[in-house]
C-alpha cells in the first residue's frame, strides 16, 4: 500500500514521457498530404466538396484549398443537398464515420484517411442570390424616401459611410461555423434588395442568423426578413437574436417559370447591432 | 572550498540562475515578440529619453512636462521593469537603422537587450524556488520544485518575455521569503516593506500579497484572539505589516517619476484603469467567454490542463496533504476562539489535542505560507467578476509554491518507502528521489522541446497535447509571437515592396521585427487584409472572421504556406494577389 503513490506518480510520468515521444510520430507528413492531395484531385467531379477532421486542421488546405472546401465542426448535421458527394480527410486520433451516406471509398494516405461519401442526388440550384447580388439594386427605405445603394466596391452596395451599412456578400461566423451569406444590417429603417428576372423554381430556400457578437447584444432587437415574389409576399422570417444558420423554404412552383421580381425586406424594430445575414437559392 | 561547503545552497541558487539567464538569454532573439511586449519596448524607449536627459540635464528631467513627454506612454502600468529595459537599451541595443542588406550581418541584438532583465528576473526567480523550498522542506525538495518550476513549458515561455509576470512572480516570492523571517525583526521587517514596494512597483498583483499575508497571520495566530471582561485581546501585529504599510508606497512613488507630479490624480487613474479592466475575449472549452459571470473553475481547469502532468499531481497531492494535515488546527482554533468570544472556558474546546498534534516535516508558519500562496491567486481569479484574460500568466506567481509543494509530495512519497526494501536493493530515499524527480520532470523537458517557441499553444498530457487543447476548444494563442515561425518564408518568398498584413501584430512589433533583422526593410505593413497583398492569420477565436474575410477576397481557402505544431495551425500565409486572379 505504501508503494501505491510512488507507483501512481511514475505510472503518469511513463505516461507523460511517451506523450511527447510517441505523439509527433503518429502526424502526417507532408508526403501523406501530397497522396491525399493525388486522390483526391484524381477523382474529384463537379459537385464535390471537402471537409477536414478535425475542423481545425488546415494544413490539407495547402494543397486541396483550391477546391470546394467547407470547413464544418460537426459535418453530420449539415444540410449537404446542394452536393453530390463528400470528402472527409480526417486526422490520427479523429477518425469520424458519416454513417447516414454510403461510403464509395475508403483511402489510406499514411496517417490520414479519405472517405468518399455519396450522397443523394442534389438539389439544382438555379439562382444564388448572394452569387448574383452584384445584379440586385438596394434600397435603403428612409424618410422622406428611399434611398438607393448604388456604389458597389468589393462585393458590397454600400449604403453610408458608417462601416456596417451595406449590403455585401460575406463570409461570417454564424453559430461555430463560417457561412457564406448577404450581410443585411437593417437600420432603424427597412433596406430592400430587389432582383429582376429570377427564373422560377420548386423551391425559394433561405437560411438566416446574427453573427455572435449581433447575438450577445442584451436589448439585441428581433430581425423580419419579408420575402416578396412579383409584389406577393412568400413569407417572413422573425430571427430572434441568435446566432446560427437557421432553414426556411417555400413552394413556389406555382408561380411558373419566371421571370420573376423577388424582394428581400430585412426590419428590425430596433437597428442596433443587427448583424443580421442571410442567404436564398431557389432551387429546382 | 570549505566556503563553498558552508555555502551551498547560495552555490547552487547561483548555479541555477545562471543556467537559467544563460538558456534564457540565449534563446532571446528566437522567440517571436507578444503583443504586450510591442507596447512595453516602446514605452522603455521613450522612458530611455528621460534617462537621457537626467544624465546631460538633471534640473529639467525633473520637471512635470519633461516626465510627462516622456512617462505619458504605457502609464496603466509601473515602471520598474520598463525603466530597466530603458537602460538595458541604452547600454546595449544597436543604433536604431535598418540594415541595408538582407540577410542581415545580426539579428536580435534589440529584442535581446530588451529581455535581458526578464531574463534576470526569471533567473533569480529559479534561484528563490529553491532557496525557499531549502528552507522550507531541503536542498532537494528545493531544487526539484525550482526545475520543476522553469521546465513547466508555460512558464518558460513568459520567463522569456520582456512582461511583468515573472518578474511579479519573483518580487512575490522574495516578499514571502522576506515576511518569513521578519518575525520580531526590524531588518527583515524593513526589507519585507521595501521588497513588497517593489513588488508593487512591477505590477498590480502584488496589490493582493497583503491579503494572503494578513490569512496567514490570522489562521497561524488566531488562537491569541481572545475576548474576556478585560476586553478584546488581538495576537501581536507583525511588524513587517507596519512596514509595508510605511514603504510600500514610498517605494512604489519613488520608482516612478510619473508620480511626482499631480500624484493623486495619476494615481487615480492608475487605479481606475485596473479597477475598470475591460474583459478581452477568451476561449474556453469552445466558448467565447466575453462578460462575466465567469466560470469559478477556470483557473484550476487551466492550471490542471497546462501544468506538466505529473507536476500537477505531485502538486495537488502536495496541497491536499499539507491541509489535511493543518485543517484540524483552524477547526479546532475556529470552535476556540468561537467559545472564548462567547464566554466559554476554552479548556472545554479541544486543547489537549492541539497540543498533541502530530509534527510534519514543515512547520505551521511555513504549512500555511505555502497553502495560501497556492491557492489564493488562483482563488481571486475564480470570483466570477474578476478578468480571466491572459490564462495562468496571470496566477504564475502561485506557481513557485506549488512546485515546493509537488517536491514535497514527492519527498514524502518516497520517505514512505519500505526501509528493508530500500535496504535489498542497495537504494538509499535520496537515490530514489533523485531518479523518480528525473522521470517527473522528463515529460516538462519533452514537452518544453517539443513545444519550442510557442509557449501558448503548450496542453499537457491530460488535455492531450496541443492537439488536445485545439480539440478541446481552449485559448491556445493570443499574443502573436507565433507569426515568428513564418517570418523566414515569407523573407524568402515575397516580391519587393509586398503590402504585408499580419494579424494580431500591432505596429510596434512590426516595426521591431524590422529594425532587429527579422523581417526584410522592403516589406510594408498593412493593416487589414483588404489592404494587403498576403495575409498572416494566427488563430484567434474571437478574431476568425479575419480569415474569413480572407477567404472572401480569394474565393477559395488556399493557404500559401503554414505553421504548424502537432498539425494544429499557428499562423497561415494567404497570397491574397494570387488566390484572386
Amino acid at each position: 500500500m505504501r508503494l501505491l503513490p510512488l507507483a501512481v506518480v511514475l505510472g503518469v510520468s511513463l505516461y507523460s514521457a511517451g506523450f511527447w515521444v510517441v505523439d509527433p510520430l503518429l502526424q502526417p507528413s507532408r508526403e501523406d498530404y501530397r497522396a491525399a492531395e493525388c486522390a483526391i484531385r484524381g477523382d474529384w467531379l463537379s459537385g464535390d466538396a471537402i471537409v477536414v477532421i478535425p475542423w481545425w486542421a488546415a494544413r490539407i488546405r495547402e494543397f486541396v484549398g483550391d477546391l470546394n472546401f467547407i470547413q464544418l465542426r460537426n459535418p453530420q448535421a449539415e444540410d449537404w443537398s446542394t452536393y453530390s458527394r463528400l470528402w472527409v480527410v480526417s486526422l490520427p486520433g479523429h477518425r469520424y464515420d458519416l454513417g447516414t451516406y454510403p461510403r464509395l471509398k475508403k483511402i489510406r494516405a499514411g496517417a490520414l484517411e479519405i472517405d468518399l461519401y455519396d450522397l443523394p442526388t442534389p438539389a439544382r440550384v438555379i439562382y444564388d442570390f448572394r452569387d448574383r447580388l452584384g445584379d440586385a439594386r438596394v434600397l435603403m427605405r428612409e424618410p422622406p424616401g428611399p434611398r438607393q445603394c448604388s456604389r458597389w466596391v468589393e462585393n458590397r452596395w454600400i449604403c453610408s459611410r458608417r462601416d456596417w451599412n451595406y449590403v455585401g456578400r460575406m463570409i461570417v461566423e454564424l453559430g461555430d461555423d463560417p457561412r457564406k451569406i448577404i450581410w443585411a444590417h437593417p437600420a432603424d429603417d427597412p433596406i430592400e434588395i430587389h432582383y429582376q428576372s429570377v427564373p422560377g423554381g420548386k423551391l425559394l430556400r433561405v437560411h438566416t442568423g446574427f453573427t455572435p457578437p449581433a447575438a450577445r447584444a442584451q436589448d439585441g432587437a428581433p430581425v423580419t426578413l419579408r420575402v416578396l415574389m412579383d409584389g406577393r409576399e412568400l413569407g417572413r422570417v422573425v430571427q430572434q437574436n441568435l446566432t446560427g444558420y437557421f432553414p426556411a423554404e417555400w413552394d413556389i412552383s406555382a408561380a411558373g417559370p419566371g421571370p420573376h421580381q423577388v424582394t428581400f425586406i430585412v426590419s428590425s424594430p430596433r437597428g442596433g447591432m443587427r448583424h443580421f445575414c442571410f442567404d436564398a437559392q431557389v432551387r429546382g | 572550498m570549505r566556503l563553498i561547503k558552508r555555502h551551498e545552497n547560495t552555490m547552487i541558487a547561483l548555479g541555477l540562475a545562471l543556467a537559467t539567464f544563460g538558456v534564457l538569454f540565449a534563446n532571446a532573439p528566437e522567440l517571436g515578440l507578444t503583443r504586450d511586449e510591442g507596447y512595453y519596448v516602446d514605452a522603455a524607449e521613450h522612458y530611455a529619453g528621460w534617462f537621457r536627459e537626467l544624465s546631460k540635464n538633471p534640473g529639467r528631467a525633473f520637471s512635470d512636462a519633461v516626465i510627462s513627454r516622456h512617462y505619458e506612454i504605457n502609464r496603466e502600468h509601473p515602471v520598474l521593469v520598463k525603466n530597466l529595459m530603458a537602460l538595458s537599451y541604452l547600454a546595449l541595443a544597436p543604433p536604431r537603422t535598418l540594415s541595408p542588406s538582407w540577410p542581415p550581418d545580426k539579428r536580435g541584438a534589440y529584442v535581446r537587450a530588451m529581455r535581458l532583465p526578464a531574463d534576470l528576473f526569471s533567473a533569480l526567480c529559479v534561484a528563490l524556488v529553491f532557496l525557499f523550498g531549502a528552507a522550507v522542506a531541503s536542498r532537494r525538495v528545493g531544487l526539484f520544485a525550482a526545475l520543476a518550476f522553469i521546465l513547466a513549458p508555460r512558464h518558460f515561455f513568459h520567463a522569456q518575455l520582456a512582461c511583468f509576470d515573472m518578474p511579479v512572480t519573483l518580487m512575490w516570492l522574495a516578499t514571502v521569503m522576506a515576511f518569513r523571517k521578519a518575525a520580531g525583526s526590524w531588518k527583515w521587517s524593513i526589507l519585507t516593506g521595501l521588497i513588497w514596494g517593489l513588488a508593487l512597483a512591477v505590477k498590480l498583483n502584488a496589490f493582493f500579497l497583503p491579503v494572503v499575508l494578513g490569512l496567514h497571520w490570522l489562521i497561524t495566530e488566531g488562537r491569541q484572539f481572545s475576548l474576556s471582561r478585560r476586553g478584546l485581546k488581538f495576537p501581536r501585529i507583525p511588524l513587517a505589516f507596519f512596514c509595508m504599510l510605511v514603504l510600500g508606497p514610498v517605494v512604489f512613488l519613488l520608482h516612478w517619476p510619473f508620480l511626482w507630479h499631480d500624484t493623486i490624480a495619476r494615481l487615480g487613474w492608475y487605479l481606475g484603469f485596473h479597477l475598470n479592466h475591460i474583459n478581452y475575449y477568451w476561449e474556453y472549452f469552445g466558448k467565447l467567454l466575453t462578460d462575466p459571470p465567469f466560470p469559478w473553475a477556470y483557473p484550476f481547469v487551466v492550471t490542471a490542463l497546462s501544468l506538466p502532468l505529473p507536476t500537477m499531481l505531485l502538486a495537488t497531492f502536495g496541497f491536499l496533504a499539507l491541509l489535511g494535515r493543518r485543517l484540524g488546527r483552524p477547526v479546532r482554533t475556529g470552535l476556540q476562539l468561537l467559545a472564548r468570544l462567547g464566554g466559554m472556558k476554552t479548556a472545554t474546546v479541544a486543547d489537549a489535542k492541539v497540543t498533541s498534534e502530530v509534527t510534519t516535516d514543515v512547520g505551521k508558519n511555513d504549512a500555511w505560507l505555502l497553502i495560501l500562496n497556492t491557492f489564493i491567486p488562483l482563488l481571486i481569479i475564480a470570483i466570477p467578476t474578476i478578468p480571466i484574460f491572459g490564462g495562468m500568466k496571470h496566477w504564475l506567481h502561485a506557481m513557485p509554491f506549488a512546485c515546493i509543494l509537488a517536491g514535497l509530495a514527492l519527498d514524502r512519497i518516497v520517505q514512505a518507502l519500505p526501509g528493508e526494501m530500500l535496504g535489498r536493493l542497495h537504494l538509499t530515499t535520496r537515490r530514489v528521489f533523485t531518479a523518480v524527480a528525473g522521470l517527473i520532470l522528463l515529460p516538462s523537458l519533452l514537452g518544453l522541446v517539443h513545444i519550442g517557441n510557442y509557449g501558448t499553444t503548450y496542453y499537457n498530457e491530460l488535455a492531450g497535447g496541443v492537439a488536445g487543447g485545439a480539440d478541446l476548444g481552449m485559448q491556445r494563442q493570443y499574443w502573436s509571437n507565433d507569426i515568428s515561425g513564418a517570418l523566414p518564408w515569407i523573407n524568402e518568398h515575397l516580391p519587393s515592396g509586398a503590402r504585408l498584413y499580419l494579424h494580431e501584430v500591432n505596429g510596434e512589433c512590426f516595426r521591431s521585427y524590422k529594425r532587429d533583422g527579422y523581417l526584410r526593410g522592403d516589406l510594408r505593413m498593412a493593416w487589414t487584409p483588404e489592404s494587403s497583398d498576403f495575409t498572416a492569420y494566427l488563430y484567434h477565436r474571437e478574431f476568425v472572421d479575419t480569415e474569413y474575410r480572407v477567404w472572401n477576397l480569394t474565393g477559395n481557402h488556399k493557404i500559401a504556406h503554414g505553421l504548424y505544431l502537432d498539425e494544429v495551425p499557428l499562423a497561415l500565409v494567404y497570397d491574397l494577389k494570387r488566390s484572386s486572379k
